[in-house]
């Protein structure tokens, strides 16, 4: 099957799901499925057709390992979130325009993956903004699309300007040729470099960029959440990887000051991934709402992926690499774990619900796995990608980025653990006593997911062997692998050993725990109260502000979005000023600067 | 068969007299005038035609080349559309939409500097008549009074050059006032601009527009957004790129107060809460733009901009007019979920909005591309990024209008049907297909954006400027 | 990795059990005599442990229980890591993160299991538990972190290896001074000892995340305390204290690390847990931080300095 063929076939898979679902959404939302299957299952064919190219209309693509790499990722995320869409039909206001724009998107994420130029890459890059943005206006909040369009096209305007100058300074758009050019014009190439990386950080959701992910992913309808957090935010990744690649930054600017070996704008840039990681997790840790808490925590991860693609190196590329795959795979079980209690539950915020555990404990071990891949805790995947961005930061000796890396590292056993305690442990609430498992049509693909994660945790090489070859692609240094294991100058990773013992140490404690005397099982009422009586299960829970000694302590720290609304203030407030001085009513103020333009005229002529 | 051009003026114009007499059959005397010229329009000789008895260049001239050829189809075709749109809105108005008709076409296709200024009276008179629908006196007095200023103006600059150059006729002025040093002519552009100014939207001269577009229904919203200021734009283009060619000063002067339009109109827009008021600003920025690069010589891009505007416009105008007729009013905060059960006029207007703003699969996209790479590959990026920050803010306000009109709902609650604000058709059949035809091309000619170039520009430039800046199969100058 | 290490590991465990339960025996006998009194006898807390896991005990489901056998095994995993003075379970899975990051699916598991109690206070606890970790593993990271690119090496056993055979200045706690002493700050705040240990909160019995425990659950986390303290001081000791070339010389070393902060824990009063926070983040994290800037820039600690 060739490249353009998958795009249109997915985009005729929309159509139908959009004439189907008009007739019975539920069949639609089946449509989605399998639209998004075929894609996954045909990308994952193309395998072998790495290099070919093909051009369609004025769209010119190719395929690399790279794209193929992305691609799979981003079609995981949507084919296992297609399986949550039947059920959540009665939920939305146009289910028809749902399906195709679910369907949609997803043609034009493939279509940025397969770019060959820069006009093929921007056109699917905007398709897939305003698409998604009309998918999130469905969900529970019109402000959120609107933050996130607005975000969204102040990165792909910048990007689209550097697109342009590119090209009117080299002559091109090929994706690889674009910017070779540009040694020679080195005040270009730093206004090139910070334009053309804007839309990657508006898309992973880079601080100032951030804002839109709190209010998109936990607003969203729940079924496109996992989907925007584990898939379209790598989009953003793939334009940072371009511009480390495609543009050759360490070539272009090595001439340049630099810190620890990294030319300052790059190095600029990583540090805004690193503020991004500290300001995603000091958010994520007072959230209320489980979704908007996994979003800051996407935010967070965001400036891992970053921090590693941008060092471009042997180690640190590959994590960031190997942290497209684990991030994208955790975060969307995560989300869709949460998406299933609030199938049940029909809310997200944590204050109102506790102890699904009891009620729902497929989905509890579902987020489990998630949150413990999140956290970087082995034997998930993220654990492996970070270890490997830890490894490459360690080895550069880039002490700033480093701590905020660990600060973000353990900062997401604080944030993670809170949704586990508030929604999953503690007291159920008797609103929820009767509350079923989900069916299995939406169990599979959380298990899938967890399965995903638990293979990127155990036999990490199966992934990291495809970045090698997208490493060697980009003419870099790959990272070494042996069998099993991950060999880094700082030393080596076994993940399977780790695995095995961790399972060792796991049975040793059970068959303990279960030689010695069976234990009575007391109702979950039945705690230790200083003797108070308490009788309603709402009281026993704790889980409203639950870090709230800590949060004290940084709750004046000032809001990014204050920035946004200020611009917009201003921004009226400029109309307001050009409205009153321009278009008045009144003939007489139009005289007035009739008489004003041709004064100045003539006055500019007498200067002539 | 090719006809003579004339007759584009001539029909409208006959027509507009005979309606005068058969009052009962106006209805049909309009269709078959509009729907005549908007066929007619395909089928015009191309070259210069002489009228009125002398010889050129002394005679009377019309020039249909491949620049004033795009200006007729979009007058008439749009004409005809706006009608179609909103014919029964036409009732009062037949004569003065016809014989505005009659001026818009001899507008675009004079070849004769004294006679555009004719056509350019003939235009305002039924313009003014038009804006009376708005039921606003005050807003049509202001708006006679201010086209009255620009007339005088334009004969003002007129005058003065035709004192350096002894002729009326454009291609001799052409060639003139090319020998005549650039401090002399600044004053006379300065005030030609100011005349074409007043129909283009353009500062200082823009002063009507919020009275009149403001208050504008289906029909006169897309008679004055898409079809006068798409014919006042054509004009500025021949008479700012082909007649007198500003140099550096009036250049610099003209596209610093086209770009001040621009960034003023986008600004005012994003304050407006009105749905018209929006579009209106929407369009004054659009004007800025097309005037800026007709005023920098890049004629093409400029074109496609007046296009894409004519089309989104027309879209955008009626949609609006109808919904502030069905719910009686146009703050979009109080229209929330109109599009609900209006898919098509939804969908068309979403469209629009996206090609305006310059989004991609739509013909917009081609259009900014353009702009953009034209100014890029000379080497300039202030215009670039004064014209990107301009998107940004379009998208903003057009996104906040769809994103309201669209999904209804409180905030925290998922989007619901039931809270929209009704379930009132916004188009009647005819408007319906009209309005879904012209989706159906602004979507088309996203796909084949290099065909559509060819169509516009059939021998690669108009104008004598070089075409499109920019190949999206990048068969000339992209990557090969 | 045959059956024999695995046969090691066990080994190791058991004897990493008694050497550490003996050790916190002892140390109840010293904070005592801080305090003027006699103490406990030096196997009390072995008695503690058997007769809790004899004991009776009560179950608020099954994550309650599947947190204690989580938080066991990972720990327990985490100690077979460890190297002693030369000696390795599994070879070649000492690697420093590894270590920190698999201690805490322990803490985890531990945290799942208080959270999974339905107790508030045992949440409460947890959450201050998380906190406080967020406060001293950073300053400790940091210099682990300078560590690793001072050496060229991320396993603690070579860490370790590295330090032997120069004396006692070759020990990174002296080549890095400010490094050592942030190090065995956050060895207070790992071990929760005073003024880190707001979150155990030993004198308030009811307050803290062993709320609900009792019986084997209780013995359990006795245990895995224990396992837990040897795994911290070890890779203080390793890490900073140049290990040992023998085990006898790593036990004593081990001892007198382990007393110290005994006996500091035992005269100091006690942080609340965002005064925690604020002290690390204020003191130790920029100490670490100098310390770093030190070691990258000028290359001073690489080498013996003094």
């Amino acid at each position: 099957m060739n490249l353009n063929l998958v795009i249109i076939v997915s985009v005729a898979f929309a159509i139908a799901a959009y004439l189907v679902s008009k007739v019975n959404d539920k069949a639609g939302a089946f449509m989605t499925v399998a639209g998004s299957m075929f894609a996954l299952v045909t990308v994952f064919l193309l395998r072998n057709s790495i290099g070919s190219e093909i051009s369609f209309l004025y769209f010119n693509f190719n395929l690399t390992v790279t794209g193929w790499y992305f691609s799979l990722v981003m079609l995981t995320a949507y084919s296992m979130t297609a399986f949550f869409n039947p059920f959540w039909m009665k939920k939305l206001i146009y289910p028809a325009g749902y399906n195709f724009l679910y369907l949609l998107s997803m043609a034009g994420t493939l279509g940025v993956f397969f770019a060959k130029d820069f006009i093929t890459l921007f056109v699917f890059w905007e398709t897939v903004v305003w698409s998604s943005a009309f998918i999130i206006q469905m969900g529970k909040s019109r402000q959120a699309a609107y933050v996130y369009y607005v975000i969204s096209a102040i990165g792909s305007m910048a990007t689209l300007f550097a697109i342009m100058f590119a090209y009117g300074t080299t002559g091109t758009f090929v994706i690889n040729e674009a910017f070779k050019g540009l040694a020679g014009y080195p005040g270009r190439a730093i206004v090139i470099f910070i334009t053309f990386i804007a839309a990657g950080m508006a898309k992973i959701g880079i601080f100032p960029f951030h804002v839109w992910l709190p209010s998109a992913h936990g607003s969203a309808p729940h079924t496109f959440s996992p989907v925007l957090s584990g898939g379209l935010v790598k989009m953003g990744a793939f334009v940072a990887l371009l511009s480390v690649t495609a543009f050759p930054a360490y070539e272009i600017f090595k001439d340049m000051a630099s810190f620890r070996g990294i030319p300052l704008p790059i190095y600029f840039m990583m540090a805004l991934g690193a503020i991004s990681i500290v300001a995603g997790t000091l958010m994520a840790i007072k959230q209320e709402d489980a979704k908007k808490l996994l979003a800051y925590s996407s935010v967070a991860n965001g400036g891992y992926i970053l921090i590693g693609l941008l060092m471009l190196d042997q180690v640190g590329f590959a994590g960031g690499m190997m942290h497209i795959v684990n991030h994208a795979v955790a975060s969307a079980a995560a989300f869709l774990s949460i998406a299933a209690v609030a199938y049940r539950t029909g809310t997200t915020k944590m204050s109102e619900m506790g102890g699904m555990i009891h009620r729902m404990p497929v989905t509890y071990l579902v987020y489990l796995i998630a949150i413990i891949s999140m956290a970087g805790i082995p034997p998930m995947g993220g654990f492996v990608s970070k270890w490997l961005i830890f490894q490459g930061l360690a080895d550069k000796g880039l002490i700033f980025l480093a701590t905020t890396a660990f600060f973000g590292s353990i900062g997401s056993f604080l944030y993670v653990f809170r949704p586990l305690s508030a929604v999953f442990l503690g007291q159920t609430f008797t609103r929820d006593l009767e509350k079923k498992e989900v069916g299995f049509f939406m169990m599979f693909p959380m298990l899938i997911l967890t399965l995903l994660s638990l293979l990127t945790g155990v036999f990490p090489n199966i992934f990291l062997r495809v970045v090698v070859e997208i490493q060697s692609a980009f003419g870099m240094l790959p990272v070494t692998l042996a069998e099993n294991t991950i060999v880094t100058s700082n030393g080596f990773l076994d993940a399977f050993r780790v695995f095995i013992v961790f399972g060792f140490g796991f049975a040793i404690a059970f068959v303990l725990f279960v030689i010695r005397r069976k234990s009575r099982k007391v109702e979950l009422m039945d705690t230790f109260t200083s003797a108070e009586f308490i009788h309603t299960r709402e009281l026993l829970h704790y889980s409203h502000s639950f870090y709230a000694p800590f949060e004290r302590l940084y709750e004046k720290a000032p809001d990014t979005m204050k920035l946004y609304h200020k611009a917009a203030v201003k921004i009226n407030e400029l109309g307001n000023m050009a409205e009153s001085a321009f278009f008045g009513i009144r003939p007489a103020r139009t005289v007035l600067l009739v008489m004003g333009m041709v004064l100045i005229v003539i006055i500019a002529g007498g200067v002539l | 068969m090719m006809i003579n051009p004339v007759l584009l003026i001539a029909i409208p114009l006959g027509l507009a007299f005979i309606a005068v007499v058969f009052k009962k059959l106006q209805g049909w005397i309009l269709a078959i005038g509009v729907a005549a010229n908007a066929f007619l329009v395909f089928f015009v000789e191309k070259g210069e035609t002489a009228i009125g008895g002398f010889k050129l260049p002394f005679a009377i001239s019309l020039v249909l080349d491949d620049f004033s050829f795009i200006g007729v189809i979009l007058v008439n075709v749009l004409t005809l559309a706006a009608v179609a749109v909103a014919f029964r809105k036409t009732e009062k108005y037949v004569p003065v939409i016809l014989a505005g008709l009659a001026g818009l076409n001899g507008m675009v296709l004079t070849g004769d500097m004294f006679n555009l200024f004719v056509f350019m009276e003939i235009t305002a008179i039924s313009a003014y008549i038009l804006s009376s629908e708005g039921r606003k006196p005050e807003q049509s007095f202001n708006y006679l009074v201010i086209g009255s200023i620009g007339s005088v103006l334009y004969l003002l600059g007129l005058i003065l050059i035709y004192g350096q150059t002894g002729t009326l006729n454009m291609s001799l002025m052409a060639e003139k006032s090319a020998l005549i040093g650039q401090a002399a002519m600044v004053l006379p552009l300065v005030l030609i601009f100011a005349g074409i100014a007043v129909e283009a939207k353009l500062l200082p001269m823009s002063g009507w527009v919020r009275g009149v577009l403001g208050n504008s229904n289906a029909l006169t919203g897309v008679m004055f957004a898409s079809v006068y200021s798409s014919a006042a734009l054509m004009v500025f283009g021949r008479v700012f790129s082909q007649v007198l060619i500003p140099g550096t000063t009036a250049g610099v002067i003209i596209i610093v107060i086209a770009l001040l339009t621009f960034a003023a109109g986008q600004v005012s827009a994003f304050r407006s809460k009105s749905l018209r008021q929006v579009l209106l600003y929407s369009s004054i920025a659009q004007s800025g733009l097309a005037a800026a690069l007709f005023a920098t010589g890049f004629v093409f891009p400029a074109v496609l901009v007046i296009i894409n505007n004519a089309a989104g416009k027309m879209i955008m105008f009626s949609t609006a007019g109808n919904l502030e007729e069905k719910y009686g009013t146009d703050d979009y905060v109080g229209l929330g979920g109109a599009f609900v059960r209006n898919m098509p006029a939804g969908v068309a207007f979403t469209i629009a909005a996206l090609s305006l703003t310059g989004l991609p699969l739509v013909f917009g996209f081609y259009a900014k591309l353009n702009v953009l790479a034209a100014y890029l590959n000379q080497g300039t990026f202030f215009v670039p990024a004064v014209v990107l920050a301009g998107t940004i803010i379009e998208g903003a306000y057009f996104i906040r209008i769809l994103i309201k009109l669209w999904a209804p709902g409180k905030e925290g609650e998922w989007a619901d049907a039931d809270q929209s604000v009704g379930e009132k058709k916004i188009f009647n059949p005819a408007g319906t297909v009209v309005v879904i035809l012209v989706t159906l091309l602004i979507i088309l000619s996203g796909f084949l954006p290099d065909s559509v170039g060819k169509l516009v520009a059939p021998g690669g430039g108009l104008l004598g400027d070089e075409g499109p800046s920019i190949s999206m199969t990048m068969e000339k100058g992209g990557d090969q | 990795m045959g059956a024999l290490n695995f046969l090691y590991a066990f080994l190791m465990l058991l004897l990493v059990f008694i050497f550490q339960t003996t050790l916190t025996g002892l140390n109840r006998k010293v904070t005592a005599r801080l305090q003027k009194r006699y103490g406990a006898r030096w196997y009390q807390q072995f008695l503690d442990i058997f007769k809790a896991l004899r004991k009776d005990s009560t179950s608020h489901g099954w994550v309650f229980d599947f947190g204690v056998i989580m938080a066991l095994g990972g720990i327990m995993a985490t100690v077979t890591f460890i190297p002693v003075a030369g000696f390795r379970a599994f070879p070649g899975t000492d690697n420093v993160f590894v270590i920190s990051y698999l201690l805490a699916v322990g803490m985890l598991g531990m945290a799942m299991s208080a959270a999974g109690s339905g107790n508030p206070w045992a949440s409460i606890g947890v959450g201050r538990a998380l906190t406080n970790m967020l406060a001293y593993d950073i300053p400790l990271m940091v210099v682990i972190f300078t560590m690793i690119f001072a050496f060229d090496s991320a396993s603690v056993g070579q860490l370790a290896e590295m330090q032997q055979g120069m004396g006692i200045l070759g020990w990174n706690f002296f080549r890095m001074p400010l490094g050592g002493i942030v190090a065995v700050i956050a060895l207070l705040g790992m071990l929760g000892k005073k003024p880190f240990d707001s979150f155990i909160a030993p004198a308030e019995i009811a307050s803290g995340p062993m709320v609900e425990y009792g019986g084997k659950h209780l013995g359990f986390m006795f245990i895995l305390h224990e396992f837990m303290t040897f795994i911290e001081v070890s890779l203080i000791i390793n890490l900073f204290f140049g290990g040992g070339a023998t085990i006898w010389e790593y036990m004593l070393k081990y001892a007198i690390l382990y007393t110290f902060t005994n006996i500091i824990s035992g005269v100091m009063p006690r942080f609340k847990i965002d005064q925690a926070v604020k002290y690390f983040y204020r003191v130790p994290l920029a100490m670490a931080i100098i310390q770093g800037l030190v070691v990258i820039f000028t290359g001073l600690g690489v080498t013996i300095w003094f």
